[in-house]
Formats: structure tokens, sequence, C-alpha cells
């Protein structure tokens, strides 16, 4: 859930992430003419692009007015209403999901300071779903020294102060990795297993209680309606139930459909992932 | 580079790691290593650190951190649902783990309710592949409504490509039921399946019922506002269909919780049983807003043209029904002469033309009928509708103006035309997307739209607040489905309701046993349903009052009967109620 102005702020990081010119910004809106890459994912225009793409004429990107807040834009402004759950907004995540997975950064050393060799980080952001009938997420922001293993959770928090470039900094020293990326990545399935070991599972076993009366209450029925007498009108007027076999069958394409609908898992998921240098 | 020396990786194995003592399986993505490895071999492309974080808050502000709290009303921010909607909408997630039947009485808003769910589950992961079936004619509104209200990317099936292309389809219960579409149904795994006007589903032995007990599905909404029409074992099907053995075999069923076919005994428990599938909500019960109700009944003096035509038309028509042998029109089109001539002049002339043509050339009645013809064209004023255009232009607003006969629709829309209001017409034939571009016309270019027939399911005109009934059918049902189209949840103004009707008519008494004498008005709307489930009843109602008419000699007579026929009613009425108290729905 975002605030109106919280919204406003981010739509305005996503257009200039983008490259994207922003005409007007007010309190309540933005004006902008949207860059090659925001008109792709917002537009939905593929033919035009195909088009552009193929005669190598010179693109045109549309300009959009976004309204986070009628009553602080100036009158006559027209323009669509985004709000959390807009579809608009749903292309911007869907966009940024894209264009954000990957990324390999360097801190840029202070002036003064002789550099010392930078430390590589392996940074992972992760979903943890605990799935029944229900879920729930968890994110995680971990982070894992290449160099001793050691994790630091709230990674995203530690980079956030940092000054980061995309290009590796004049003088740079690396200091050597001591892991491979699996042997990090196994460091932080190791991490977020202890942690949803410490996580109460209560939810887990009562989707299990859930589940094993369901296929309890389906195994009854299917006893019940194969042990029925042949010529029994509820069962000779129910083509499916022909013979034993069908029974079997359906019985068993139930007992799938409860497992599927409530057996207890975790999946965890990867949202982005990251290469980081950086100074102690 | 030491880049490089990380390179020296082993993907790591899919890995499916057991928890202990009560482990609960964790899967780790891990296909997204392969492709991070291979960025750092070609050395990008890289993401900028704007574009990185933007992600990761995406995924922070979309991720859902509760098992229970409904999340969907965050993400539709434009939407105010009734309490009772989102209490349903709870009830499923959270105590009916997804599979429920929808039974809310007609206009409290099942599509809502189930609109409210799937987006739950999408917004929660849970849902990706859900199927829609529904009658033909809702496809188009189903798509639109879950796109417009609740941003849900659903598709109509049009071309079967589209099983594939799509995650979300609405389509026809006819279409996907029919082969290849049935196979291509059957072979996926839906996470949701929707099934509405669901009592259909009642009968095991239909293709349909059997079709959607095979479809794999992990969440099942079905939904009907009359889950119990005929007979007790209908509802015992539906359920079954979503939750086998939830009420035990048919068998044990009827043993147990049948004394009849519509009687349930060990109610309690059955109540109990239905609780954990079913919701219904109810009108009586929920302190909806609905509007007020304005019902006007408008007398109007006959001219005596009028008056003349009308006496001749009733005597032409009791003299012919009571008449034996073959020569003679049928019963039906007497009728329908007679309830004629209380709507227009047109109405009548075109009935008399065809009774024409059909009789053979040697006919006596030709005569007669040409002379009835000449009657009616000495009708110069028309009462009725000069009424209606003085109502029309005293409301000064939207107006939906419904009669029973295409020839006066015509005739009103030419009134209207000659006095510069614009209108448009509605028919039952008309295709969906024809009505709905008349809805779009009425509600955005013109004052009045002339319907014939109610609209049909799912036609909402709740931007209009006047009703005009220009002719009143004689089964109450039809009034009822022509004043719900703007008479519903969500309408903010009181609706006003006009009745016209000619003094000394065979409508005016029409009018005074259906709608004034029962009190239909008042009491349908705490108990639309019951009413709904008794559309048989009141198809009854217009055979008996049909052949009432028929057997009496003359106006005193029938009114007499009429009077009768009224009394035998309140009877009925009152054993109903006590029908209703023994329903085990809840």
């Amino acid at each position: 859930m975002m605030e109106q102005e919280q919204l406003r702020q981010y739509v305005f990081r996503y257009f200039q992430a983008t490259g994207s010119h922003v005409l007007e910004a007010g309190p309540g809106h933005l004006r902008v003419k949207l860059s090659e890459t925001a008109d792709k994912d917002l537009t939905n225009r593929p033919l035009y692009w195909a088009f552009v793409e193929r005669s190598g004429m010179p693109p045109q990107t549309m300009t959009m007015t976004l309204i986070f807040d009628r009553n602080q834009t100036p009158d006559g402004t027209e323009g669509e209403e985004v709000r959390f759950g807009s579809p608009r907004l749903l292309q911007i995540f869907s966009s940024v999901a894209r264009h954000g997975r990957w990324t390999r950064l360097y801190e840029e050393p202070e002036q003064t300071h002789c550099p010392a060799a930078a430390v590589p980080w392996l940074g992972l952001n992760c979903n943890v779903q605990y799935i029944c009938d229900r879920k729930r997420d968890e994110i995680h922001a971990l982070g894992v020294n290449l160099v001793t293993g050691a994790v630091e959770e709230n990674f995203m928090e530690r980079l956030k102060s940092r000054p980061l470039t995309p290009r590796l900094p004049p003088r740079m020293h690396v200091a050597p990795a001591a892991l491979t990326l699996a042997e990090a990545v196994h460091i932080v399935q190791n991490r977020i297993m202890e942690h949803v070991r410490t996580q109460d599972d209560s939810w887990a076993r009562a989707a299990r209680v859930r589940m094993a009366e369901e296929m309890e209450r389906i195994r009854q029925f299917y006893e019940n309606m194969k042990s029925m007498p042949m010529g029994r009108p509820e069962k000779a007027s129910d083509p499916a139930a022909a013979d034993d076999d069908a029974w079997q069958a359906t019985y068993e394409k139930q007992l799938a459909e409860i497992k599927w609908q409530y057996e207890p898992r975790i999946q965890v998921d990867i949202i982005n992932a990251g290469l980081f240098f950086l100074h102690t | 580079m030491v880049i490089h020396e990380m390179l020296a990786t082993q993907p790591t194995e899919p890995s499916n790691i057991n928890l202990s003592p009560e482990p609960v399986p964790i899967r780790f993505d891990d296909q997204w290593l392969l492709t991070f490895q291979e960025r750092v071999q070609a050395d990008g492309p890289w993401s900028s650190w704007d574009m990185f974080q933007l992600a990761y808050e995406a995924a922070c502000h979309t991720a859902v951190r509760t098992f229970d709290q409904l999340q969907c009303l965050i993400h539709l921010p434009h939407l105010t649902p009734f309490p009772h909607q989102l209490e349903t909408a709870k009830k499923v997630l959270n105590d009916m783990c997804g599979r429920a039947i929808l039974a809310d009485e007609v206009g409290l808003g099942k599509t809502i309710e189930a609109g409210l769910i799937l987006k739950e589950y999408l917004v929660r992961g849970l849902v990706k592949k859900a199927l829609i079936l529904v009658p033909a004619s809702l496809v188009l509104q189903w798509t639109r409504e879950l796109n417009q209200k609740f941003h849900i990317p659903a598709v109509a099936y049009k071309k079967p490509y589209m099983w594939d292309a799509y995650d979300i389809l609405v389509a026809s219960m006819d279409t996907a039921k029919r082969a290849p579409n049935s196979d291509k149904v059957l072979s996926t795994a839906f996470d949701m399946l929707i099934v509405d006007e669901a009592h259909k589903l009642k009968n095991p032995r239909t293709k349909t019922y059997q079709f959607v007990r095979q479809i794999n599905k992990k969440y099942c909404l079905l939904l009907t506002a009359t889950p119990l029409q005929n007979d007790l074992k209908e509802l015992f099907h539906l359920i079954t269909l979503l939750k086998p053995g939830q009420l035990g075999t048919p068998g044990g069923f009827a043993a147990h919780f049948m004394a009849g076919d519509r009687l349930p005994k060990n109610e309690l428990e059955l109540k109990e049983k239905l609780s954990h599938v079913m919701i219904r909500n109810r009108r009586s019960e929920e302190t909806l807003p609905f509007p007020d109700r304005k019902v006007e009944s408008i007398f109007l003096d006959l001219s005596p043209e009028e008056r003349t035509l009308y006496e001749e038309v009733t005597r032409f028509v009791r003299e012919q029904a009571s008449m034996e042998g073959s020569g003679r029109p049928s019963i039906f089109s007497l009728i329908t002469l007679q309830r004629e001539v209380c709507s227009s002049r047109d109405a009548v002339f075109v009935t008399l033309v065809n009774l024409f043509k059909k009789l053979s050339e040697d006919s006596p009645l030709r005569a007669e009928i040409f002379r009835l013809v000449d009657v009616a064209k000495q009708v110069k004023r028309h009462t009725k509708a000069q009424k209606a255009m003085e109502l029309i232009e005293t409301i000064n607003d939207k107006v939906i103006i419904f009669t029973e006969y295409r020839a006066t629709q015509e005739f009103l829309m030419r009134m209207l035309a000659e006095r510069g209001i614009r209108s448009v017409p509605f028919r039952g034939g008309f295709n969906r997307g024809k009505k709905d571009w008349m809805k779009d016309l009425f509600q955005n270019r013109a004052q009045v739209l002339v319907a014939t027939e109610a609209g049909g399911e799912g036609i909402n005109l709740q931007f209009c607040h006047h009703v005009i009934n220009y002719d009143l059918p004689w089964n109450p049902m039809r009034l009822e489905q022509r004043i719900g189209r703007v008479h519903r949840l969500g309408q903010e103004h009181p609706v006003h309701i006009y009745n016209l009707t000619t003094k000394g008519t065979i409508e005016a008494h029409i009018l005074q046993l259906l709608y004034e004498k029962i009190n239909l008005f008042e009491t349908v709307i705490g108990r639309l349903d019951d009413i709904l489930e008794r559309h048989q009843w009141a198809k009854t109602i217009e055979k008996q009052v049909t052949e009432l008419f028929i057997r009496s000699r003359d106006e005193l007579s029938f009114a007499e009967q009429l009077r009768h026929f009224g009394k035998s009613f309140n009877v009925t009425d009152a054993e109903r109620s006590m029908k209703r108290k023994r329903r085990p729905s809840q």
C-alpha cells in the first residue's frame, strides 16, 4: 500500500530511471514525455514499435499526464488518475520487475581515502511465501560477504547510504572472492531455512488438519458410492459412475485437487539479485 | 579478473529440503542463478541502481503480509463494496478455503462478491489461471465488470487459440462444453472456476453437470440466487459438485435430511452443514440503502371514441371466445386483442389485420373485423399517450416507458419524435451488442427509452429513476423485472413508478387485483426471491385471470370473479409464508 504522495515520488523516480523527460512536476501531478523504454512498457502499442524497428523511422514517444491529487493540480489539467491498484501502476510495477532484476555496482571511494580493497557481496532480495489454501509473503533482503561468508540482513538498507556507481572506479582494488555464487546462494538458503524454523508453523498444522478432514470426507463418500449395489437409482443415473474404475479415477482426481488446494509448502522466489563491491 | 573466479560454480540442484519435526517442504527458485551467472560472464547488461531499488520496493509494496486480512480493497481504491459483500469475501477466503456457493438474493451483488474473491486470490498470487462460465448473454457483461471494476484482465472467449493465450477467460457454458473446447478445458488446471447461474447444475445426469465436475480446479465459486428451486436433491447435487461428501451420499442425504421433495428434516444439522459451503445474504437481513419506491397509479377516462372501440372489441372477444368450432380465432389472439385495446389503437390494428389475413375469404368474420378496424380509425385522441407525454415533459429527466406491444412502442416513438423528445427503442429481439448500444444511447443521447421487455438479466439502468408502465403485464413477475432494472442496489435516488390505467377496463381490474389488493409492490421488496422461486405461481395467475375473463359474461361478473380469486390468494399467501419458515437455506 502506498499513499498518494509516496506514489507520486515512486512514479517520478520511475520516469527518471527510464530516461523519460518530465515536463511538469506539480505536487499533485506529473506530465512526462516518455522514453522509449517507458513507452514500450506503458502505452501498449507493440505494432507501432515493431513498425518503427523494422522501418528504422525515428520513434515518436507519447506524452502522458498522471494525476495523484486532484486538489493540487492546476485548473484545467487533464490526465489519468493513478492510485495504488490502478492498471497504470501495475504496468509500472511489471516494467520495473523486468528492468530491475540484475545489477552490479561499485561503491565510490571517498576521494581523500587511500583506496583499500573493496569486498564483493552478493545481494539477494527474496520473497518467502508461506502457501496452503491461503498465503503470506515475507520479504528478505540478504547480503552475503563473498570473502567471509558472513550474512547481513536488511542489506538494501545498508546499500542505500552508499554512493554506488555502475563503473569500476579507477584504481579500485577488489578483494578476491573466497566463495562461488552457488555457495553464497546456499548460505542464503540455509539462513532462510533457519529463519523459517523459528517461525510459528500453526498455519501449516491447521492446513494439514483441514486437508486430512477433506480427504477423509471424500474417501468416505466414494467408499459409500462404490459399495452401493448396482441398480440403485443414484448410481445408475450417474454415467460417470458406470463402474468402479470410473469411481476410482474421479476419487483420485479429487484427492489431487484437495492436495493442490491445501498442502502447506514454502516457496522462495528471487525478486532481484546483484553483485556489490563495497568498502568496509 | 576476480569475478571470473566466482564463475567456477556448479549450478545448484533444485532444492527440496525438509524441516523436522513437522517439516513443511521448502522450494527455492534457482532458475535465476544461471541467468545471473551468464550476466556476470558477459559483463552485463546490468540494471541501474535506481531500477533495482524500484523493483525491490514494488515487491515490498505488493507483498501480502498476513494470511487472513483482505487485501483486495487496497488494490481497488475506487470500489466501495457493501458490508455484506466484504463479509462474504472474508468468509470464503478464511472459512471456506475458496470453495463456496454464493447464493445471495437477486440484486445483492453476487458478481461483486465473486470479483472481490477472485481479485484477492490474484493479488495473493494464489490464482493465475481462472475460468468463468456464464450464460452466453452475460459473457461481455462479466468481462467488462471484471476489467472495469476490479482491474482483472479477463478476456471474453472467442477463438480456440485463446485457451492458451490468456490466463483469465470468460466463456459461455455452452461454448466451453462443446468439442473441441471441452477437451481444452478438461486438460487445463484452473486455479479458480466460477460458474454463474449455477442452479442450472442441479441434475447430475446432464452433460453440463458432468462437465463441470470433471474440470480440474483448485478454488471454485458457484453463483445462484435460487439454490433451491424445486427439490432438495438439487441442492444436494450442487453441493456435491463443490465438495463431494459434504452432505453424504444421495441415499444417505434423502434418508437423513428429506421429509419430502421440498420438505427438509433434521434442519439444524442441515443448516450447519450448509453454512460451511453456502452463503446466502437476504435483503430483509441487510440494512441496505435501497432507494424508496414511489408508485403512482394514474386512472384515465377514455374519450368517447376510445370507449366505443374498447366496448366493441370486448364484445367481439367475448362472443368469439364463447363460440365453439374451428372457424374462430384462437383464444390467445383474442386475449391479446383484449389486452391491446388497453394499450393503443395501433396495437389493435396490427392484430386485427393479422386476424383478417388468417381468415378464409368467405368467412363472415371478415366483415365484423372490417367494422372494428373502422371503429378504431375513429379514434383520434389518445388519452394514455397524451398523459404519458405530459408526464415525460413534467419529469424532465430520463424515463423508461414499458409496453407489452411492439405496435405501441412504435406509436409512442412517433409521438415522442413529433414533440421533439429523443427516444430509443429496446426489444427482446436485440442481440447483446445492440442492447448495450441502446443503453448507451439512452444514457448519453436520449431522454426516453421505450421498451417492450425488461431487458433481461444483467442490464442495469440505474441512471434512470422514472418508469412509466404504459400497459400492465398480467404476470406480476414481469412487472417486477421491469422495475428491477432501475430499482436495485446502487440506485441512489428514489424510484418513481407511474402506472397508466384507463378506468372501467379490464386493466383497471388487473391493477387492482395484482398490484394493490395483494400489495405486491410493498411485499416483494423484502422477498423478491420468494417471488422468483414462484415464477410458476406467477404464470398461474396470468393463466387463471385469462380464464376468468373468458368465462365471465360481462364486466360485472368478471369483477366479481376476480374478487373471489383475490380472496383465494390470501390463503395461499399465508401458506407460502409458512413454507418459507420451514425452508432450510439460511
